[in-house]
């Protein structure tokens, strides 16, 4: 792969990536080192993939390393004796403050809230759901990913499901949102 | 196979993004014709989908694309770097190789032996090993400086005494091994 190329690509893909791991992890710092591995991957792989296939690739690494990074943290949590490592997961960040993750993202209200209703959930869960609902990938590949039965993850996205519900309110019953598949 | 709301419940998500096989969709799909709630928590899954998918995207800090584009440069290099030395141990493996085989066949007494150190001068002999010395280092030098082999590297300032050490006759008692 050419410098160009490698310069174009990371040019057409950066803000999407950085944004997959942004709303995955909820912490820039992550987010950002995360861009960073999913980029240098893309470079060894040495320019075998037609464009169409970089985004989706992109997005299936970025989706690995934040997996990844989940259970780094949960092993750190548990390294430094927490108790229950998930639950430091839920612990709101004050919107605008300084460690406000979505700091300069132009968010409406119903956003914002679904983005707090998400940092709500486990890490896991949220990135499982948001690859699931925000992104369409597959639960067995998710499943696949994680290390867990399939079966396992559709219950975990069921009761996630639930639990924002009971935190959306209204989020979920927009005008215009409601029908058939 | 025949769906209830309980187990109709986990599978909607995967059944609004087209995730399921054809009898799990089937199943599904007629469960949803009779049940207002089930249909009712399907709009709701619809409209959770539309509000991830409808998040904003965050801009990617300048300084990242730069430690991108900073982190692939060093990878280039150490590529090079691990290419030229490769290269370099292969043309030392084969110099060796050769110098071994050289002097097993001209040893004294050898399938292909030459003259002995005794045949010429002393002062023969030391201009031709100065010689041969000169020849190898100057080699190596200008492979060097091409960019192309490591071979100095590789054998860094002990070449001449690697080379001269070679060249001493084997019943010499300073030679080495």
């Amino acid at each position: 792969m050419t410098h160009d190329t490698f310069n174009n690509l990371l040019s057409s893909h950066r803000d999407r990536v950085f944004t997959q791991a942004l709303f995955n992890l909820r912490d820039r710092r992550d987010a950002e080192d995360v861009t960073q591995e999913a980029f240098l991957r893309l470079w060894r792989q040495g320019g075998h993939l037609p464009d169409d296939r970089v985004g989706p690739w992109l997005a299936h690494v970025t989706r690995n390393l934040c997996i990844d990074q989940c259970r780094r943290r949960s092993a750190a949590r548990r390294h430094l004796g927490v108790a229950d490592p998930e639950a430091l997961d839920g612990l709101p960040v004050p919107a605008g403050g300084p460690d406000d993750p979505f700091a300069g993202l132009e968010l409406d209200d119903r956003q914002r809230r679904l983005l707090d209703a998400l940092q709500t959930l486990p890490d896991e869960t949220r990135t499982v759901m948001l690859m699931h609902y925000g992104e369409g990938a597959k639960l067995a590949d998710i499943a696949e990913g994680l290390g867990k039965s399939l079966s396992a993850v559709k219950v975990q996205v069921h009761r996630a499901r639930l639990r924002l519900r009971l935190v959306l309110g209204g989020v979920e019953d927009a005008p215009g949102q409601r029908g058939m598949a | 196979m025949k769906y209830d709301c309980e187990a109709c419940g986990p599978e909607l998500g995967a059944y609004l993004l087209g995730d399921l096989d054809d009898e799990a969709r089937a199943g599904i799909a007629a469960h949803l014709d009779g049940c207002a709630a089930c249909r009712a928590e399907l709009a709701r899954d619809r409209a959770l989908r539309d509000a991830l998918g409808g998040l904003p995207v965050a801009a990617c800090p300048a300084d990242v694309s730069d430690r991108i584009l900073a982190a692939v440069a060093d990878e280039q290099a150490a590529g090079r770097r691990r290419d030229r030395r490769r290269a370099g141990y292969g043309m030392a493996a084969g110099l060796l190789a050769a110098t071994v085989a050289g002097l097993l066949l001209l040893r004294p007494g050898g399938p292909l032996r030459g003259p002995a150190a005794g045949d010429y001068s002393p002062e023969q002999v030391a201009a031709a090993r100065r010689e041969m010395i000169e020849t190898l280092t100057l080699t190596a030098r200008v492979l060097d400086r091409t960019g192309r082999h490591t071979i100095v590297d590789v054998f860094s300032d002990q070449l001449p005494s690697a080379v001269e050490g070679s060249l001493r006759p084997l019943d010499d008692p300073t030679r080495g091994g």
